[in-house]
């Protein structure tokens, strides 16, 4: 029985395993609780719906701190997921990866940061934007 | 006789055959996380960066050749805006297995061909078959962001010329679909398509039929049966076949895809054990090793692939990743070494798989240019089957014997290192936690 190390999400095999129950014997009676261990728990069941869609990226800025995003975060980008107003997505602006609430606004889409100190950007042709993908999930550490 | 009327024979489904082609796969790859690169021209370098072996469509109208040596493209990149890159094979092997698990979850019957194509079953479908290659077109590049084109016909040989007319003519949105083989279009096509660029024909072949007057897709396909039988191959008569809508090539049997090698097979049973993987694998890889000896080539990257159809392995079917060698080679042991490391990364305990195979990527000819560490161009013109073949055979053995690294090239020269040059590598985006993108929130 071992606990494996996380490893890069997508599609590169579920490694991400809990064991539910954990006894090492070097001798003697083996432990009864062995005998039900059997069943994972594993964060990618969780956590990826889209496995070949699923992506992972880190923040950088603190443009969406009210929405509970920190500067360092893991974000687990899912691309199948429809874009929609109201959803945190990803969206290429100026050739550059950007996190962003998708907004609408008197018929015009934005991309709307999540911290008084920074604008609005409208999204429209004229600055390249298109929507990469949409968050599933903020992952923060802290310990 | 008719089977209506007697209720006996089922009609049988009428065959279809779509093939996925990723558009520009490594170039494509190299987009995904960098935006700024659409539109841009981008060149991907082979191993040690020496030459292009892969464009984007913006680089191919600057009317640079596939083949073609960096240090000639190098003084251009300013002035035209190019982007070169090292060959990424962390990345291209993970998108790759994207792509082709999103084909499985859409697709029943999915055959892999190679690292940036793949058959789909689309036999009985009839109507719906157009919409469904629409659909296959538009969710794999929603899902991964690789552009794909999808061509369909009754045979592959068919499908692959549908295909490139997907590529190709504007107006089709990336999907051509040939219900039959008798299709006008298609036909009109065939008329104009030179005999060697059919799927398997090639160059050599290619002459020898003109030689008899076989100039077109058109003139094959309305050849005299016998005649072709008589002077050429069964892979002619069969590329007939295929071409008046017959399918009779089984992907085992399909040409190689260029530059690449793919042996695998399936398990009779399935097995969770990671020794019975390592032995398919080791059979598997020598078996490539000598078909790549075979035609004088060497391989730049291996891909490791394996299948389960356990509940834990779901969404996952394509477990895969490329890895670049350190050095263009035929060396059975390297390949196998590289092979056994990756397979022992991609194996999950407890998962029962039916099947497990190798690729060998991007082949380069065999010629006195890839130079190791200590080779001279000397001892590098020498014959291959000269004293530095018998050398390395020497080697091999020992560090078999002994253990790896017991004897290797090297003197101790400064940042001498068996390492490859990889100068313009771009991030390993989804397989290194290092190297993730970043979202910028600034």
């Amino acid at each position: 029985m071992s606990l494996h190390s996380i490893q890069p999400v997508g599609i590169a095999g579920s490694n991400c395993q809990i064991p539910v129950a954990n006894s090492r014997v070097s001798a003697g009676f083996p432990s009864p609780a062995d005998d039900y261990v059997e069943r994972h728990l594993d964060l990618n069941d969780k956590l990826i719906r889209h496995p070949s869609a699923t992506f992972l990226m880190k923040v950088e800025g603190d443009s969406m701190i009210n929405a509970g995003m920190q500067n360092g975060d893991l974000l687990i980008v899912d691309r199948a997921i429809q874009p929609a107003p109201g959803k945190i997505v990803i969206a290429a602006v100026n050739g550059e990866l950007t996190v962003k609430r998708l907004a609408l606004h008197q018929g015009c889409y934005w991309l709307q940061p999540e911290n008084p100190k920074y604008q609005a950007i409208p999204l429209n042709e004229s600055n390249d934007c298109f929507i990469w993908g949409v968050v599933s999930h903020i992952i923060h550490q802290c310990a | 006789m008719n089977p209506e009327k007697t209720g006996q024979v089922p009609h049988p489904a009428k065959p279809l055959i779509a093939l996925v082609d990723c558009n520009n796969f490594y170039a494509s790859c190299e987009r995904i996380f960098e935006p700024a690169l659409y539109g841009k021209p981008i060149g991907v370098l082979s191993n040690n960066d020496g030459c292009i072996i892969a464009r984007s469509n913006e680089l191919k109208a600057l009317n640079i050749e596939m083949g073609a040596p960096a240090f000639q493209v190098y003084p251009l990149v300013k002035r035209l805006g190019i982007t070169l890159r090292s060959s990424n094979y962390a990345l291209y092997g993970d998108m790759s297995a994207r792509v082709m698990q999103v084909l499985t979850e859409l697709s029943p019957s999915v055959e892999r061909y190679s690292i940036d194509e793949a058959f789909v079953d689309l036999s009985g479908m009839e109507e719906q078959s157009i919409a469904f290659c629409q659909q296959l077109a538009a969710t794999v590049p929603r899902y991964t962001g690789i552009p794909v084109s999808v061509g369909a016909a009754p045979s592959k040989t068919l499908a692959k010329i549908a295909n490139h007319l997907a590529k190709k003519q504007p107006g089709r949105n990336s999907v051509c679909v040939f219900q039959e083989a008798d299709d006008v279009e298609l036909l009109q096509w065939l008329k104009k398509l030179p005999v060697e660029e059919i799927w398997g024909i090639g160059k050599r072949l290619g002459q020898k039929l003109r030689l008899r007057g076989i100039e077109t897709a058109m003139d094959l396909r309305e050849a005299n049966p016998q005649q072709l039988k008589k002077n050429f191959s069964v892979l002619v008569a069969r590329t007939q076949m295929e071409l008046q809508g017959t399918p009779c090539i089984h992907l085992d049997e399909a040409p190689e895809p260029k530059q690449s090698i793919m042996c695998s097979r399936s398990f009779s049973t399935s097995t969770n054990s990671l020794n019975d993987l390592k032995a398919a694998i080791r059979f598997h890889c020598q078996n490539a090793c000598e078909k790549l000896r075979g035609q004088n080539s060497l391989t730049q990257a291996v891909l490791v692939t394996v299948r389960s159809r356990s509940e834990r392995f779901k969404g996952r079917a394509y477990d895969a990743s490329a890895i670049a060698l350190p050095q263009a080679t035929d060396d059975t042991q390297q390949i196998l070494h590289t092979a056994q490391t990756q397979l022992e990364a991609i194996y999950q305990p407890g998962v029962r798989y039916h099947k497990a195979g190798i690729m060998l990527l991007d082949l380069i000819p065999w010629r006195p240019m890839q130079l190791g560490l200590l080779e001279s161009e000397q001892s590098a013109l020498k014959e291959k089957g000269g004293k530095t073949q018998k050398l390395m055979q020497t080697l091999d053995q020992l560090n078999h014997k002994m253990g790896r690294h017991t004897v290797a090239f090297g003197l101790p020269v400064e940042d001498a290192r068996w390492q490859m040059k990889m100068a313009h590598r771009s991030p390993r985006y989804t397989t290194c936690w290092s190297e993730i993108p970043k979202a910028k929130a600034c």
